[in-house]
């Protein structure tokens, strides 16, 4: 074996080998990212789940008039979860985004609460429900 | 300046704060104002309010316990801002401690 071909032999292995290393850090690499997204898909999911039972509960409490402590109970309950849910989506998601969805999710608890919130002379407020239909529809609609 | 005293609401208020007036709930904002708010500012110290150990608060309660202060105690949003500290060690509380400021100056600037 001359020297020219020696040295396309070891040029050709080395290049190989660099090939096989980009390769596996390739796949790596996408390998990742398709984890990154299928967590980010779950969490997204999640959080659309979190909200619907979010605006599910709170139609239902003002659907009806007066106090109902489980309701009311629920309803906090799921204000904290969501909240936990936005946070877990802040890694993947833009400030904007997140800064969007707290806004949100601040004024669907700000109505689902207020006024006569937790009050035994609550009257039904099918306007409110609307309002809050509207707004968790918004909200599901942040993270893409 | 007085020395400060401390109010954890899930300790020394109660774990479910629930409602607006006293009418309502035991544990209304205005009883949890005029109870505990309202005698510990008096005493001319600063008054630190710890939010957690609860189990959450709806915006009736936080709007009439602090938004009440202006409106119905006659403090300042400048002397609160001075003597009242919020506590708020959760992503939750600290959304409900900027939510108790919002109301403490709507209710300095005669907004409901």
């Amino acid at each position: 074996m001359n020297a020219e071909v020696a040295a396309a032999l070891i040029g050709g292995g080395a290049g190989a080998l660099m090939g096989a290393l980009f390769g596996a850090i390739a796949t790596n690499v996408v390998n990742k990212l398709s984890e990154g997204r299928g967590d980010r898909k779950a969490l997204i999911q999640s959080f659309r789940l979190g909200v619907n039972a979010m605006r599910v509960d709170a139609a239902m409490y003002w659907d009806s008039s007066g106090r109902n402590e489980q309701s009311e109970s629920e309803i906090k309950r799921h204000f904290h979860r969501v909240l936990a849910l936005i946070d877990d989506l802040r890694i993947s998601s833009t400030s904007i985004d997140i800064d969007k969805a707290n806004q949100l999710n601040d004024e669907f608890w700000e109505v689902a609460t207020g006024d006569g919130f937790e009050s035994v002379n609550r009257l039904a407020d099918p306007a409110r429900v609307g309002r809050l239909a509207t707004i968790a529809y918004q909200l599901s609609s942040v993270f893409k | 300046m007085n020395a400060s005293a401390l109010v954890d609401i899930g300790r020394d208020f109660s774990r479910v704060p629930a409602g607006r007036h006293v009418a309502e709930s035991d544990f209304s904002g205005e009883a949890f104002r005029e109870k505990i708010l309202i005698p510990k500012l008096r005493q001319g110290g600063t008054v630190e309010v710890l939010l957690d150990n609860t189990e959450g608060y709806g915006s009736s309660f936080l709007e009439e316990a602090f938004g009440g202060l202006v409106r119905v105690g006659g403090f300042s949003y400048e002397y609160l801002k001075l003597h009242l500290i919020i506590v708020a060690n959760s992503t939750a509380t600290n959304r409900y401690s900027a939510k108790i400021w919002e109301y403490i100056k709507e209710a300095g600037s005669g907004k409901p």
